[in-house]
């Protein structure tokens, strides 16, 4: 196809198998202390001493798998977990949406880290500084405390929100100064979107809000939404693909409602769309060859051959045997006249035969049998019948005896039966003469006037597809209305139903005798079947159509006008252009067609769910009005200093055209002289560890943390209120 | 079984794989059998740490606001001046949790969708409730089985429960 330039088609990316790295070097942070710094995310795990400029990243799911051939234990995590492909169903990851859960699977993954980055003294013996969901419930905390303090013996533990931290390294102003800035820091993760407006420097959590939508909810609808559009695809789309296409494909429209309106146009749909190729495997089609073919066919006849022979032989075999027989029964009769009679009746006994008029019989029927095989042998087709005689009909009934009486019922049968036969006989052939007359005659005209006759043909499909058009279109008028409970028809249906059980049918003197229902007795009780069966095809339909077939056939062989385009079938199923735009049609042997994902209007209608969740089915508020509730608890002049600074950051953060759509979407419910910036993180996905790791090599870490005393005296739930912190259980500094 | 991958506490590089068979890329990856010197072994597992229901966790914690409050409020009622003035406002309605800080739900008209293409969806197919673009997404939805339908509605949030 000439369009294959211009489509763009993107195959799949080919994940290569993950490459093992070693941990490192524990020498430069022995005994010296350094904060250590963890980013405990939903989807990646980032951890690293304060000192570096770069985490490491892992996935943050942890599998304990048995290998089966060698009946190993294996404990794998992040990317590792590619390595063997029977360990992904056996992945499990410590968070479940926002909140973390499953405390053994942390466990393993805080092993991960620590084995990485070296540490080998008994404890681990540097303060750490972890992140934690916005207002994380409390036994999250308290299960994490508990597993840092006890199982790790860390010297003590502060819990920071990510995208506050985020914010501050992308402000941070350089010391002596302290940490003052003010901004709406609007943090996308994988299982929510939270927005937190801070002040002074100070995050104001009670005045945070989540949305419960985030990167693993898009995820999931787009995965719905192109199982839907495409119900018969030959592969199955995994999330991890799904993620891909989001992460590539997809990005947010400025104004969604003039975007709808502009590919309501199928040129325009079909220059938006983005084509995934999935791999997909070529059918091996055998290609016999003119010699294969010609040698199939060849064995065919051969066989056929071979089974007309041994059917002769068999015919040949039988009628030896007829003969053997009939001879056999012929000198059995000449015998009856050499022997007594209480001998021939003996005789008779033996063959099997009750007296003279059986066997008399037995042998006429065998010459008459030989006489007639041996004429097929020599013709080698059907006889012709000798009009039979029936020489017995004719004379009156008094005259015959019993057994005459008998033949010449017989005989009256047989001749009715051959008079029916020469009959139809007759017919079949006036009406194959009919048949060929009408045929030479329309030759005739379609050789004098092929343009006439084509258009008297033409308005005859016409009208007979609008009849068989008509017809199919009653018929499911009536389906539905019988399939809907309240309508007409059905009560009808009922009504007569009911009346069939009614014993009223059966009149009153009938019943005194004994009261048989009498129903089929008439004819027209049969009717009642074909108004209360539903599923019964009209047959004056099927005979329409068959009609409507044949004239196409006429038509599709002799006119060159008329297409296969034009036929009913295709004109019936017909997809409008727009359908056709949007969810194209490969033919039925294309493999490489089949396995393509085409992606247009996904491609916006999935970011907007974060604005508008209800699109996708979760009852909340889109970010645009959780942004206005969240600064409507604001005085103005807070408010103006919130939005000056709009802080953009986490990873779906990085969709495209996202910050043009926030100001769209801010701008209107601002006053027009308040100034509205919208920034995004540097580097939207390490920000926040990194903003952690400056954070951690101040002073301030020593403030804000939970020492192991303080552990235990409080527990794991309460933590210090500082800037970047949660509030939930919170004991000011 | 031999440590496996890089170097562990300056030992020399061991010879890979105790048979003859190389450790499977799977194996390089595992650390189960790695030492970690930093758990202490006499941790045991808090029974509390069975892995809780979502559900649980969040009534818990609801369970617990609402007796905090309520311990608050009496406090305050105690500590109220006999003169009648007004109590200040609970400081504990300040305190966000993780069931607070959630979005109210939205009280913008919610938008109207094609549910088949995405598209504007200004009319809605009465036997199935699905909302279509044009005459020609129509026709389409009359074709959709039953299953296909629900599942289109569910797509959108809508989950028919008798249909």
């Amino acid at each position: 196809m000439s369009e294959g330039e211009t489509l763009n088609i993107t195959r799949l990316p080919f994940q290569p198998l993950p490459s093992v790295v070693p941990p490192d070097s524990y020498d430069a942070h022995r005994s010296k202390q350094t904060p250590l710094v963890i980013d405990n995310g939903s989807t990646n795990l980032r951890f690293g001493f304060a000192t570096s400029s770069t985490p490491r990243t892992g996935l943050n799911v942890v599998a304990k798998y048995k290998e089966r051939r060698t009946n190993k234990p294996l404990l794998l995590f992040g990317e590792g977990i590619e390595a063997e492909s029977g360990a992904k169903a056996q992945a499990k990851t410590p968070w479940e949406g926002d909140v973390l859960l499953n405390f053994d699977a942390l466990e393993n993954a805080l092993d991960y880290a620590f084995i990485h980055l070296g540490i080998d003294t008994p404890t681990v013996d540097h303060p750490v500084i972890m992140t934690e969901r916005l207002s994380s419930p409390l036994h999250s905390r308290a299960l994490t405390s508990e597993l840092m303090f006890e199982q790790y013996a860390v010297p003590s533990l502060a819990y920071c929100v990510d995208s506050v931290m985020s914010f501050y390294h992308n402000n941070i102003p350089s010391p002596p100064i302290p940490f003052t800035s003010d901004g709406l820091v609007v943090s996308f993760n994988s299982a929510s979107t939270s927005v937190i407006p801070l002040l002074n420097g100070k995050g104001i959590m009670s005045h945070a809000k989540r949305i419960p939508w985030g990167a693993t909810q898009a995820t999931e609808f787009l995965l719905k939404l192109v199982q839907l559009k495409y119900p018969t695809f030959p592969t199955r789309v995994t999330t991890a693909q799904t993620s891909w296409m989001l992460q590539n494909f997809c990005e947010f429209a400025i104004d969604y409602p003039a975007l709808l309106r502009e590919l309501k146009d199928p040129l325009k749909l079909r220059a938006s769309e983005r084509i995934v190729q999935f791999p997909f495997i070529l059918p091996v089609i055998e290609e016999k060859t003119e010699e294969e073919l010609a040698r199939i066919a060849e064995r065919k006849k051969e066989q056929g051959r071979k089974l007309q022979e041994i059917a002769a032989k068999s015919r040949m075999e039988k009628l030896v045997q007829k003969e053997s027989d009939l001879q056999h029964l012929l000198s059995l009769r000449e015998r009856r006249e050499e022997e007594s009679k209480k001998d021939w009746a003996a005789t008779l006994q033996e063959e099997g035969f009750e007296n003279d008029a059986a066997l008399d019989g037995a042998i006429k029927k065998l010459e008459s049998n030989l006489k007639r095989a041996r004429k097929k042998e020599a013709d080698g087709e059907d006889m012709e019948d000798e009009p039979p005689s029936f020489p017995l009909i004719d004379v009156p009934d008094a005259d015959l005896d019993e057994d005459g009486l008998k033949e010449k019922k017989k005989q009256r049968l047989l001749r009715a039966g051959y008079e029916a036969r020469e009959r139809a006989r007759k017919e079949k052939e006036r009406e194959r003469e009919e048949r060929e007359a009408e045929e030479r005659k329309e030759e005739e005209e379609r050789d004098r006037d092929l343009a006439g006759w084509a258009t008297k043909l033409r308005k005859e499909h016409d009208v007979r597809s609008l009849q068989s058009y008509s017809f199919s279109e009653r018929k499911s008028i009536v389906l539905t209305a019988l399939t809907d409970r309240k309508s007409a028809a059905s009560q009808a249906r009922m009504k007569s139903i009911a009346n069939l059980a009614a014993d009223e049918r059966v009149p009153k003197k009938r019943r005194k005798n004994g009261g048989e229902d009498m129903f089929g007795a008439d004819d027209a009780d049969w009717q009642i079947y074909r108004k209360i069966n539903t599923t019964a095809p009209s047959s004056d339909e099927e005979d329409d159509y068959a009609n409507l077939q044949t004239v196409e056939q006429k038509l599709l062989a002799y006119d060159p006008t008329f297409t296969a385009e034009h036929t009913h079938a295709s004109l019936s199923s017909q997809r409008s252009a727009l359908m056709q735009a949007f969810r194209p049609e490969y033919a039925e042997g294309d493999v490489e067609g089949k396995t393509r994902i085409h992606l247009n209007v996904e491609r916006w209608r999935v970011p907007e769910a974060w604005f508008q969740p209800s699109m996708a089915g979760v009852d909340s508020a889109g970010l645009g009005e959780v942004i206005q509730t969240v600064l409507a608890r604001f005085t103005d002049t807070e408010k103006g200093r919130l939005v000056k600074n709009v802080f953009v950051t986490g990873g779906p953060s990085q969709i495209p055209n996202l910050l043009p759509r926030l100001n769209a979407t801010l701008r209107p419910i601002l006053p027009p002289e308040m100034p509205l910036d919208i920034v995004r993180a540097a580097d939207p996905v390490l920000d926040a560890w990194r903003g952690m790791a400056d954070f951690a090599r101040t002073d301030e870490l020593k403030r804000v943390g939970v020492t192991k005393a303080e552990y235990e005296e409080w527990g794991g739930e309460r933590i210090k209120r500082w800037w970047g912190g949660n509030w939930n259980a919170s004991v000011p500094i | 079984m031999p440590p496996k991958g890089s170097t562990k506490r300056r030992l020399a590089a061991n010879d890979d794989g105790s048979a003859a068979s190389t450790p499977t890329l799977a194996e390089q990856f595992s650390y189960l059998h790695q030492p970690r010197p930093f758990k202490n072994p006499h941790y045991t597992k808090n029974v509390n740490r069975r892995t809780k229901n979502l559900k649980t966790v969040l009534t818990q914690e609801r369970e617990r606001e609402r007796a905090e409050r309520e311990r608050i409020r009496l406090e305050k009622e105690g500590n109220m001046d006999t003169d009648g003035q007004a109590p200040e406002q609970n400081p504990a309605d300040d305190l966000p949790t993780y069931s607070s800080i959630e979005a109210p739900p939205s009280v913008l008209p919610p938008g109207r969708y094609c549910d088949i293409t995405g598209l504007e969806g200004p009319y809605t197919d009465p036997a199935t409730g699905l909302r279509y673009h044009d005459k020609s997404i129509y026709e389409l939805i009359k074709g959709l089985s039953a299953t296909a339908a629900k599942d289109y509605l569910a797509a959108r949030g809508v989950n028919p429960i008798v249909k």
